[in-house]
């Protein structure tokens, strides 16, 4: 696993160079203190996994992320002081798959590092009580449709808004990338619940984890 | 030789300075048109035409005078009262961001890095005492820092410049309902997502914060509901309470009572308009609605420059 760090802090650099180094399966390729030429670095570098704080000089990163996922295939995990949930809740709908607190233990962050890396979501704000509060909004049940489409085949569209809410993306983002309305979002995302049977975020992403999109 | 510049009188005179400007040009010039009245009117005119001739000259004669002695000099100090305490506003936020930031993202970095490495090392060290040691002192950082991120919080919350408005209040909201016992709901769902000028956002922030803590101080309520909402081009925040209400609101308030002056002076900074809806016994009604300008995608703020 090829991994960039983007922080500002020497220190916490250091440090999770030092955590990485006792990892057999992960190397540390690239480094960046600011959001500048951050991006050619990950594509020079060729990461896989982007490892971000969230507050940088010359702006906050939160639209790096979205910068990220579209230019690069590599999958970001957030690590930032911030522990409102909002922060979390906005960097998983900018196409973040981890987001971590800094003051979690460093065996934590370990933890997300590989999961993140595996594809999977990994959420800690270092508060269980929040942290849970926030993994329960994330799955509210979404829109369900009104026309049956049961058991007959995605189209291609859907196939890619699946994809999308599989990445664990919302539909506002999902609109923006696709240029269709957020309501067009919502209607594909209710037929492919019917056509497959799925209910909550974490459904599509299991679902289109499982089907290998 | 060098000089010297003495500014007492900056702007406008004092209140009594004016008085007397004013009493002594209005006898003066009645005085005179009295005096010339007669020579500028051919003889036993009627009365009726008298005063209108009479009426015209003091008019015109005063008028001018009036604007450059008083009118103008007033308008000017209230021009120069406006800006001056929107940039003192402007640079009190400021300074806090700066403030703020340096806490949450100084000092608190470095405390984050003490508790993590702490709370890691006390996985390490098997032996008893030392465990404990390690433990308590990784506690002892936590609080460090969950105080730092406190006082950057209170100084000026860094979700209103990431995240918006939106977030801000509800993250204000949640935190009263957590430290009062008061039930405090918010709406906000056609403003979610929009971001609007630094100054607006500021504003509305604040005025909420205080309107808030008015219902904490004095209001007695169970429930406070506040609603952000777009109406038209217009931002409007409303935040009502069911306590029991305010019976008059002075026009000139003892010291210390600053708080609704601070909402008004705000709203009407930015061109909006306060209104206050209160049924003694029933609870409180404060509305504010400011010209909603929205921000520039591109002009996202940071703390640090
Ligand atoms: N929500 C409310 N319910 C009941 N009374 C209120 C409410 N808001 C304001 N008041 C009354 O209006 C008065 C003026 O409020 P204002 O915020 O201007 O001053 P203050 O809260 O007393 O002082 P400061 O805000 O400067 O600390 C208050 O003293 C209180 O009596
Ligand atoms: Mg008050």
């Amino acid at each position: 696993m090829r991994v960039m760090l983007i922080d500002d802090h020497s220190l916490v650099r250091a440090g999770l160079k030092q955590l990485v180094a006792a990892q057999s399966d992960i190397v540390v390729v690239a480094e960046a203190n600011r959001v500048d030429g951050a991006l050619e670095m990950a594509q020079k570098s060729r990461a896989e996994l982007v490892v971000l704080d969230l507050t940088l000089p010359g702006g906050a990163s939160l639209p790096f992320v979205a910068v990220l996922r579209r230019e690069t295939s590599a999958k970001v995990l957030i690590l930032t002081m911030h522990d409102d949930p909002a922060y979390a809740r906005a960097a998983l709908a900018a196409g973040a798959l981890g987001y971590v607190v800094k003051s979690c233990p460093e065996s934590v962050l370990l933890e997300a590092l590989q999961s993140v890396s595996r594809g999977r979501l990994f959420i800690d704000l270092d508060n269980d009580e929040q942290t849970d509060h926030l993994w329960k909004t994330l799955m509210q049940p979404s829109i369900s449709g009104d026309t049956d489409y049961s058991g007959s085949k995605l189209s291609s569209r859907e196939t890619e808004v699946l994809r999308m809410l599989g990445q664990g993306l919302s539909n506002l983002v999902i609109a923006e990338r696709l240029e269709l309305s957020p309501k067009t979002v919502a209607t594909y995302r209710a037929r492919i619940a019917e056509k497959v049977g799925l209910k909550t975020t974490a459904d599509f992403v299991k679902y289109a984890r499982d089907m290998g999109f | 030789m060098g000089w010297r510049l003495t500014m007492q009188r900056a702007v406008s005179p004092p209140p009594w300075v004016v008085w007397g400007m004013v009493l002594i040009t209005i006898s003066l010039t009645e005085f005179a048109v009295m005096v010339t009245l007669p020579r500028l009117l051919p003889a036993n005119t009627s009365r009726v035409w008298d005063s209108i001739v009479d009426a015209i000259l003091l008019t015109s004669i005063i008028s001018p005078l009036m604007w450059w002695s008083t009118v103008r000099p007033l308008q000017e100090a209230a021009r120069l009262r406006e800006r001056f305490v929107s940039d003192l506003i402007a640079g009190t936020e400021r300074e806090r961001r700066r403030i703020a930031h340096e806490l949450h993202d100084g000092l608190g970095q470095s405390l984050t890095l003490l508790v993590s490495g702490l709370r890691s090392l006390s996985d390490l060290v098997r032996n008893d005492e030392p465990h404990r040691r390690v433990v308590d002192l990784a506690r002892i950082a936590q609080q460090a820092l969950s105080d730092a991120k406190q006082m950057a919080m209170g100084l000026r919350p860094s979700l209103l410049d990431d995240l918006g408005l939106a977030n801000a209040i509800q993250r204000l909201a949640d935190d009263v309902a957590n430290h009062e016992k008061l039930g405090v709901s918010v709406v906000a769902t056609t403003v979610e997502g929009h971001r609007f000028l630094d100054e607006v956002e500021t504003a509305m922030f604040r005025i909420c914060q205080e309107a808030l803590q008015n219902v904490c101080k004095h209001s007695k309520a169970s429930q406070v509901a506040i609603t952000l909402s777009l109406a038209g081009d217009h931002l409007r925040l409303e935040v009502s309470d069911n306590g029991q209400g305010i019976e008059s609101i002075r026009r000139s308030p003892t010291s210390g009572q600053l708080g609704l002056i601070g909402i008004r002076e705000r709203a009407t900074l930015l061109r909006g308009q306060l209104t206050i809806v209160s049924v003694v016994g029933q609870g409180t009604r404060l509305i504010v609605e400011l010209p909603a300008q929205r921000q520039k995608e591109e002009t996202a703020r940071c703390a640090s420059c």
